[in-house]
């Protein structure tokens, strides 16, 4: 496989780039410090912090939200059976989405206590919250005598999504032309929230995330036959829907939260995998992982460099980059069935 | 491959090499430059429109190596870097312009920037975005003391206190206190502007009576809002009635039209950053707003207008 | 476990849905070794019943007992390792390969990671129905009958090699239904093959009357989801009884080679 030497150059290279002119080999260098390789006298201090506190971190972030959210697609596209399902399909973006909104047009409502403890963290707080609560009572509606249905919960995940693009619409009525703008970028994703602490809070949960989802591959492969099938392979469905929809609202949440909303990347992801290796998810989750982190760095690499010294928000990157890679591999995929 | 094209092709390859050569060479100067540049002379990012307009009447519009989006006047600073908009900087995209100073109001964003910007050593300068004189005033001088020209601070405080003064009297002096509504409309539904804003305290500063109150920030116009408000003169920007489409369009929103202000066509617009930027402008543009939403004769020009320049 | 005699037992099953009587105070025990095979017009329940005995329906009266233990006390696992379900069709939307979905059948043994034992099984299963010619090829792009083999092999493979101390129990929901004849030979065979090596129990839906005359130790008829006869063709392939269950005329004869029943149809209107 020469996916993996792909993805190392890809981070290798949104390293060493970036509105900052550092020589690559002073990236060497520096990174060789902060391992204690390097003597310290012989990098520069700017530099240095340039690399180590916004570089390093975003560079982390983005492998973390990408291969989250690839995760994410590909399970929500196990569960629900069907290549095309996103991973904002239980309401986990939407629901993100109305208290991101909430906060950004209100925040004068919250207790100047919770808004002083809470400093940045209160919109990835309340998005992370308010995403959990819509796929939760997705969840809740769909489920009856202990049974969740996917297909009620399909349409369950339509009409949260529908009520919250409601509540964001009256909030964006009522909201300045600066809110409104906020809210904008919000929607398009954004990186620039990457500091350690913020890579150590989604790289923990997305991981844990990752490390749940290596077990759920197997049961997912017999779920493709059906519900009923997967049962009479020996599946304890239920359980597994439990443990796919815990798995992609922590990823999902944590990502929509700290980063806004990045689209594309947890469909096409799972997506082109599954072109390139076929559906067996053993292999689908951890390369989808692989090539969501990969895509996502590459994107946010263009993102803030193209414009330099301003950035682009993610969300146009990802859509530009991904679709047309994304349609390539339609095209190659439809020859081979009409040929085939 | 005949013996023509292998010499041409070594040829090719020397001057290849050489030419890599003076591309490194250059770079190395060009690194050097910079670093010696650095040390020496300030170089300021202005994150804000009014404080990049301070910074031109300030003269000290040489230290300045990139504004924001909102840095719209002069004419001058739409020549320099833009780093984005305000809210949304690039800590490494700012980081790359080396400044040594970030001149910056309270809506720069997002905090995790500014933290990473603190955090590489860059002097951060940080004012309110208050609508008022006073703010001004201050602003002037933390601006003025930042990029190391106090005196001229100074002068330009003097200057416009004495601008402001001679607007001031000229006000008081006037029998009528218009009722003035601000409409907003630079992009989707239209909106006017409460308590707290910086039309509001334009109107006051101009010594007319905002025509809605009683609640904080922005609202949806509404029809019945407006009849109720009754506004002698509607307010608007020179951008708000681009967007909307003219006028006409304006005074076709549900309910303007039955106004004072609407069966008179008394609408007037001022640029934006002019009229609502707090900047260093502010005498001139309380003068223009007070005498022009008391002139009967107000009504928007169908030209674009742009508006005046100070003296810096 | 008194596993000799009642290897999947259901006593008085009663099945309503929407106020509609799908199965009506059924009985059934298939014994070990025993091939059954369920038969009668479309609508009479067939699939109804097979799915309570499986599980996927919860009778609204009566109960299943597997290895004389009722159904609900069994985990999906255990169940999965002695019994395996084909069903009528299988809805797939990913491109798996044939070979695939036949792993997919040890998944209760193996959870994923098969070992050599599992690969060989694999293989045997294939073979046995005549899927290992394009066992590399995408499933979606078969045709029904390959599709329905390939399915068939993976529930083969499922219960390939139960322990020897049970008799692994198959259910299987028109199995052949789109098969080509050479294939319905094929797969039966297998499933008898199957049976005779392993002592497993089948019960099978079945349409052709002749195929499950030939194949089945008994037949177990079903009309409006009640059970009308149950026993060898030898003793329930009567003219009157087709003429009663499925509403055709149909001449009984006797093959020269078993001197076995079959019917023939009647299409001339008289």
């Amino acid at each position: 496989m020469t996916a993996g030497p792909i993805a190392v150059a890809v981070a290798v290279f949104a390293l060493a780039v970036g509105a900052f002119p550092i020589a690559p080999s002073q990236v060497l260098s520096i990174l060789g410090a902060g391992i204690g390789l390097v003597a310290p006298e012989a990098i520069d201090a700017q530099q240095a912090a340039v690399l180590w506190s916004i570089r390093v971190p975003r560079v982390l972030l983005g492998a973390a939200v990408g291969a989250g959210l690839a995760v994410a697609g590909a399970l929500m596209q196990g569960l629900f059976r069907n290549p095309i399902a996103d991973p904002g399909l239980i309401g986990v973006t939407s629901g993100a989405a109305l208290a991101a909104a909430f906060v950004i047009v209100l925040g004068a409502v919250f207790p100047g206590k919770l808004v002083r403890e809470l400093g940045n963290y209160l919109l990835p707080f309340a998005a992370f919250f308010g995403g959990a609560l819509a796929a939760l009572i997705v969840k809740h509606v769909a489920t009856r005598d202990g049974v969740t249905s996917v297909f009620t919960m399909l349409l369950a995940g339509i009409a949260i999504s529908a009520l919250a693009s409601a509540g964001i619409g009256l909030l964006a009525y009522i909201a300045t032309d600066t809110q409104l703008r906020l809210l904008t970028f919000w929607t398009l994703g954004s990186l620039g929230s990457a500091n350690w602490s913020v890579v150590a809070i989604v790289g923990f949960t997305i991981s844990i995330a990752l490390i749940l989802s290596v077990r759920l591959a197997a049961p997912l492969n017999a779920l493709a036959l059906g519900e009923f099938e997967a049962k009479h392979l020996g599946v304890d469905v239920q359980r597994m829907k439990n443990i796919v929809l815990l798995v992609a609202l922590a990823a999902v949440g944590v990502s929509v939260a700290f980063c806004g909303m990045i689209g594309f990347i947890g469909l096409v992801a799972p997506h082109c995998v599954r072109l390139l290796c076929g559906p067996d998810h053993r292999m689908l989750l951890p390369a989808s992982a692989l090539l969501g982190g990969t895509l996502l760095v590459a994107a946010d690499l263009v993102a803030r460099t193209v414009v330099a010294p301003a950035e682009l928000p993610i969300g146009i990157l990802t859509a530009l980059l991904g679709v047309p890679f994304f349609v390539v591999l339609l095209r190659r995929q439809h020859g081979q069935t009409t040929s085939g | 491959m005949n013996l023509r094209d292998s010499y041409d092709d070594r040829f090719r390859g020397v001057r290849k090499g050489r030419r890599m050569r003076f591309a490194f060479g250059a770079l190395i100067f060009g690194l050097a430059l910079l670093g010696v540049a650095s040390a020496q002379a300030p170089r300021v990012v202005s994150v804000g429109g009014s404080l990049t307009e301070i910074v031109y009447a300030l003269g000290a519009e040489k230290q300045l190596v990139a504004v924001d989006t909102t840095s719209l006047y002069p004419d001058a600073a739409l020549k320099l870097p833009k780093v984005g908009y305000a809210r949304q900087l690039s800590a490494e995209g700012v980081l790359a312009l080396r400044p040594t100073l970030i001149l910056a109001t309270s809506e720069a964003g997002p905090p995790n920037a500014l933290e990473q910007l603190r955090a590489t050593g860059v002097k951060i300068e940080s004012t309110s975005a208050e609508h008022s004189f006073d703010e001004l005033r201050n602003k002037v001088k933390v601006v003025a003391a930042a990029v190391g020209m106090p005196d001229a601070g100074r002068a330009l405080e003097t200057k416009l206190v004495a601008d402001i003064a001679e607007a001031s009297r000229w006000i008081a002096a006037q029998p009528s206190r218009p009722r003035v509504l601000f409409i907003l409309s630079h992009s989707g539904a239209a909106q006017v502007s409460g308590d707290g804003t910086a039309a509001d305290a334009m109107i006051k500063l101009a010594g007319g009576v905002n025509a809605v109150s009683g609640f904080k920030g922005y609202k949806p116009l509404t029809a019945e809002a407006a009849i109720g408000a009754n506004p002698d003169v509607i307010l608007t920007t020179t951008q708000g009635v681009a967007a909307i489409g003219g006028i006409d369009k304006l005074l076709s929103q549900p309910g303007l039209g039955l106004t004072a202000a609407g069966k008179a066509r008394r609408v007037l617009d001022m640029e934006a950053l002019y009229l609502l930027g707090f900047g260093p402008r502010l005498p001139q543009a309380v003068r223009e707003l007070a005498k022009r939403m008391r002139d009967p004769q107000t009504a928007v020009a169908t030209t674009a207008r742009t508006s005046p320049s100070p003296a810096p | 476990m008194n596993t000799d005699t009642q290897i999947l037992s259901a006593q008085n099953i009663n099945v309503i849905r929407n106020s509609q009587q799908l199965i009506d105070n059924v009985s059934l025990d298939i014994a070990r070794g025993e091939r059954v095979a369920l038969i009668g017009p479309n609508g009479a329940g067939k699939s109804t019943l097979l799915k309570t005995l499986t599980g996927e329906i919860a009778p609204n009266h009566g109960n299943v007992t597997l290895f004389g233990k009722p159904l609900s006390q069994w985990r999906d696992r255990d169940a999965a390792r002695v019994r395996a379900v084909l069903p009528q069709a299988t809805m797939l939307n990913f491109a798996f390969t044939v070979r695939e979905i036949v792993e997919l059948g040890r998944f209760p043994h193996c959870a994923g990671a098969l070992t050599r034992h599992d690969r060989i099984i694999v293989a045997e299963a294939m073979s046995a129905v005549e899927v290992t010619a394009f066992a590399e090829r995408d499933v979606l792009s078969l045709s029904g009958g390959e599709r329905a083999r390939v399915h068939a092999a993976r529930v083969l493979a499922q219960v390939w090699d139960a322990p020897h101390d049970v008799s692994p129990v198959l259910l299987l929901d028109e199995p052949t239904a789109s098969l080509d004849l050479r294939h319905q030979r094929v797969l039966l065979q297998a499933v008898s093959e199957f049976v005779k090596r392993r002592g497993a129990s089948v019960l099978a839906v079945l349409h052709d009357i002749n195929l499950t005359a030939q194949w089945a130790d008994r037949i177990v008829w079903l009309q409006r989801g009640r059970i009308v006869a149950n026993g060898s063709a030898e003793q329930t392939l009567a003219r009157e009884r087709i003429r009663d269950v499925y509403e055709v005329d149909a001449e009984i004869a006797r093959y020269r080679k078993s001197q076995a029943p079959y019917a023939m149809i009647d299409l001339v209107n008289e």
